[in-house]
């Protein structure tokens, strides 16, 4: 194993690695280039290499993307991946506060310990981590993902049943295109592209930038930069000690990031918003998330570059691809003539362990890189809005052009941004609008997969008496109770302080003291 | 030229099954005809549409996600192509509704030959059966090509308690519709397989679509969450932990040579192939689709892609112009009769 470790130090490896981190990184920071594309871009050129190059590049295109999808989401409240989705509801506040440099640096030392987390998973503990994801079937697909839409209560926003109601029109976005069964066609109304549903990046950067971008605008009279900058000495320095404090945090969304990693179909976007959740549920001061907090930006992308290190696992051991990059990577594999599996890591162990040090390496280089980059990088909110709206509204039409060639996904975008601007100005959040559409073809799948396996095995077998099931089940329940509790307590308290309230105001008026 | 012998034994014997033995028999000598040069070459003709051609890069899309079987096919032939046609070719991926999503495309492209697809049997004779059409008709795209064949299987895990198809068939029969087989999706190769594995064999199974493509199935397979899968026999070769029980044609697949067919158990009329290949939008000029296909061939020769494709578990067809048209004729011909049988399947 250490042989590869130091054949991934040697100085042509961390050359490819670097490259690879640096483009990962551009392509993560533009919303709409996304790392599966960037990873098939490069597919040609890793045929000239060895094996464990190519893997070395393309890996780090990987750990790049997820940790500078963080870029944009801290900037201008745009996620550059659907990973990034949970990394925008602290960032962005953040970068409001003045504090853009802050939350770039958490967020890349984030990356490196998800990074480094998901690949000593990798590295020790492939088989067992793959035999575990094997017990994932259809049912605990759908209870996972049932598990997850309780997410909503936490980032609903001011209003709870806007959040739920956000949810809901997210999920039934999720439906466009054609059904998991029975081929029927659903709200295409004849526009071909359409069959294969909503886009999901195409529909986040009309939720999120889109929005955003017509604000700017409307600021432009108020104030004409998007944010402020402050120079802030040791900002490295502080943000890390503060993120260090709170270790079981970091843990917590890695391991969160690792699990939903390994399964196949879900990933480092749902890892993210589900590791968001659980920061924001066990934290001490859980009302600062939301509103700029360093801890809720680290919980996201911890678990996106776990998740994403972690989604190589079930590749590598079993030659399931359950990521999209995953997939490129299995076909690079295939036409090397390497076949995934056990067989893979007693013949070729040294490729494995190579691929495993250097995602590794990978999140050092990005945490490096990442923390040199933070200071130009928040700068960007200094640029006057009339230069920087044109810009992204560029970016984010050629994005969604160049994601299949189609203008179809550009009418999508504008179609969602005028919708999502337009529901913003009554109170609706963006996020659980993305939750849905990100949740929505899993549980819809584990749901139809489900219903076709109990016809044969029985409704009640297939749904409730499967192990890994049944503690969904338990977490779905115990999160669904501890939400109704806290909305409660919170209620009752504002319910208090608004009567306090009136007590102060009566007195003030002087009408009580009389009495 | 043992794999040229299998190749036109499995194609002849699925055209015998289709009632087009002449067309694809009486092809088959001339598999994949050296590209002799006619007279017109020598002395190009004005109107000659195919003599400057390819002058500038040639778009291949690839109707599925990067890393998919269809994206590894060309990845394996694009340099030598490049050589071959002396300019670039670029994939592009325009995924969605197995396939559909991109060929619907691709049949508004350019018809200047600089627009190819890669195509996918029978996912382009199955999916204008559906009830709601995918938004275009088999006959929008111009096969040009086939190249490599993989045969429809019914595989288990490794550690499966059916050892046989026999095995298997038995439950089915005690318990009728008990027994789950995975598949792609709907009107798609696997629920193909699973319509013509019962009806050859009257047993009732159960279908579970599983949505995501090829790697969720893998791990359905492999963790048992299911009794069988439904895929190309390609898989038994790559995917370790995967032990195919039957596969369909009336010919041993040579990567598997332990795998009895369907028919060698008793049970004729199994005839789905996962075929890989390439084609136009339907309306270029004969001569232009002739020079990119003869390319294409050479592509595969020059590459030791042929050699790739044994050890990844294909049969080499390089079924190139008309015979390339026949056969996906005969395909068409053939699962058009299953039509009611699909729609039944899933309630349409």
């Amino acid at each position: 194993m250490l042989e590869g470790l130091l054949l991934a130090l040697t100085p042509y490896y961390l050359f490819l690695l670097i490259a690879g981190v640096l483009g990962g990184i551009i392509v993560g920071a533009l919303p709409g280039l996304t790392a599966t594309m960037a990873t098939a871009l490069m597919v040609p050129f890793t045929f000239a290499l060895e094996p464990a190059a190519g893997l070395v590049i393309l890996g780090g295109i990987y750990v790049g993307a997820m940790y500078a999808d963080a870029i944009p989401a801290v900037l201008i409240n745009t996620p550059g991946t659907a990973a990034a989705v949970a990394t925008a509801f602290d960032g962005y506040p953040l970068t409001k506060k003045g504090m853009a440099q802050h939350a770039l640096i958490a967020a890349c030392f984030a990356s490196l310990v998800g990074a480094t987390i998901g690949a000593m998973f990798l590295l020790l503990l492939a088989p067992p981590m793959a035999a575990l994801s094997l017990r994932f079937g259809p049912p605990e697909y759908f209870w996972v993902t049932v598990f997850a839409i309780t997410i909503i209560a936490s980032i609903a926003g001011e209003s709870f049943l806007k959040g739920v109601a956000g949810g809901v029109l997210g999920l039934l976005l999720s439906t466009v295109g054609v059904g998991v069964v029975g081929g029927a066609t659903r709200f295409t109304f004849g526009i071909m592209p359409l069959q294969a549903g909503l886009q999901l990046i195409v529909a986040l950067i009309g939720l999120f930038a889109f929005p955003q971008l017509i604000r700017m605008l409307e600021e432009r009279f108020t104030r004409n930069v998007a944010g402020e900058y402050v120079n802030v000495p040791h900002a490295a320095r502080d943000t890390i000690l503060t993120l260090i404090r709170r270790p079981l945090n970091l843990i917590r969304s890695s391991l969160i990031g690792v699990f939903i990693g390994i399964l196949p179909g879900a990933g480092p976007p749902v890892a993210s918003l589900v590791a968001y959740n659980e920061a924001k549920r066990w934290s001490k001061d859980s009302h600062e998330f939301g509103h700029g907090s360093l801890h809720g930006v680290a919980a996201s992308e911890t678990a996106n570059n776990s998740s994403a290190t972690a989604s190589i696992i079930p590749l590598l051991a079993l030659g399931i691809p359950g990521a999209p990059v995953a997939a490129v990577i299995y076909g690079v594999l295939l036409i090397h003539g390497l076949r995934p599996g056990a067989q893979l890591y007693a013949t070729q162990g040294a490729i494995v362990h190579t691929f495993g040090w250097s995602l590794l390496l990978a999140g050092i280089v990005t945490f490096l890189l990442g923390t040199l980059l933070s200071r130009p990088l928040g700068r960007i909110v200094q640029i006057p809005n009339a230069v920087l709206v044109p810009i992204i509204l560029l970016l984010a039409i050629v994005g969604s052009f160049a994601l299949r060639n189609t203008m179809v996904d550009v009418y999508v975008l504008f179609g969602i941004g005028v919708g999502a601007y337009l529901l913003g100005k009554i109170g609706f959040h963006p996020g659980p609008i993305a939750l849905g559409l990100i949740l929505g073809p899993i549980v819809e799948g584990g749901l139809v997969t489900s219903f076709a396996l109990s016809r044969a095995k029985g409704w009640y077998e297939v749904f409730f008496n499967r192990p890994l099931s049944q503690v969904l089940i338990a977490m779905t329940i115990a999160s669904i109770v501890w939400t109704i509790y806290t909305r409660a307590a919170d209620f009752r308290r504002r319910n208090n302080d608004a009567a306090d309230d009136i007590v102060t105001e009566v007195r003030a008026a002087g009408g009580i003291d009389n009495g | 030229m043992k794999q040229g012998r299998r190749t036109k034994l499995i194609v002849s014997s699925f055209a015998a099954l289709s009632l087009l033995v002449a067309a694809c028999g009486g092809a088959n000598d001339t598999a994949a005809p050296a590209p002799a040069p006619a007279p017109s070459e020598a002395a190009p003709v004005e109107d000659d549409p195919s003599a400057d051609y390819p002058n500038r890069s040639i778009n291949w899309i690839v109707a599925f996600a990067p890393g998919g079987a269809m994206d590894i096919e060309v990845r394996r032939i694009q340099s030598a192509l490049e050589a071959e046609l002396g300019v670039r070719v670029n994939v592009l991926y325009l995924p969605g509704a197995g396939g559909a999503v991109g060929w619907s495309q691709v049949k508004n492209a350019d018809k200047d030959g600089y627009t190819v697809t890669g195509l996918a049997l029978p996912h382009i004779a199955v999916q204008p059966l559906m009830p709601d059409a995918p938004g275009y008709v088999t006959s929008d795209l111009d096969p040009l090509v086939w190249k490599a064949i993989s045969g429809g299987a019914l595989i288990v895990a490794d550690d499966s308690p059916f050892q046989t198809f026999e095995d298997m068939l038995a439950a089915a029969r005690a318990n009728p519709g008990t027994i789950t087989l995975g598949g792609v999706a709907t009107y798609s190769a696997s629920d193909l397989l699973f319509s013509q594995i019962e009806e050859v064999t009257g047993a009732s199974f159960a279908y579970v679509p599983i949505s995501g493509g090829g790697g969720p199935l893998t791990q359905a397979i492999l963790g048992g969450q299911v009794d069988g899968g439904l895929l190309g026999s390609s898989h038994a070769t790559t995917t370790e932990g995967f032990r195919a029980l039957a596969v369909a044609g009336d010919q041993r697949f040579a990567a598997i040579p332990d795998v009895p067919t369907f028919a060698e158990l008793g049970y004729e009329g199994v005839t789905v192939f996962y075929v890989w290949g390439v084609g136009m939008p339907a309306g270029v000029d004969e001569r232009i689709k002739k020079k990119f296909a003869d390319a294409v061939v050479a592509a595969v020769r020059n590459s030791g892609a042929e050699a790739d494709l044994v050890r990844d578990g294909y049969l080499v067809a390089l079924l190139a112009n008309e015979e390339a048209v026949s056969f996906a004729n005969a395909q068409v011909e053939a699962f058009s009769a299953l039509a009611p049988r699909l729609r039944a399947l899933h309630g349409g």
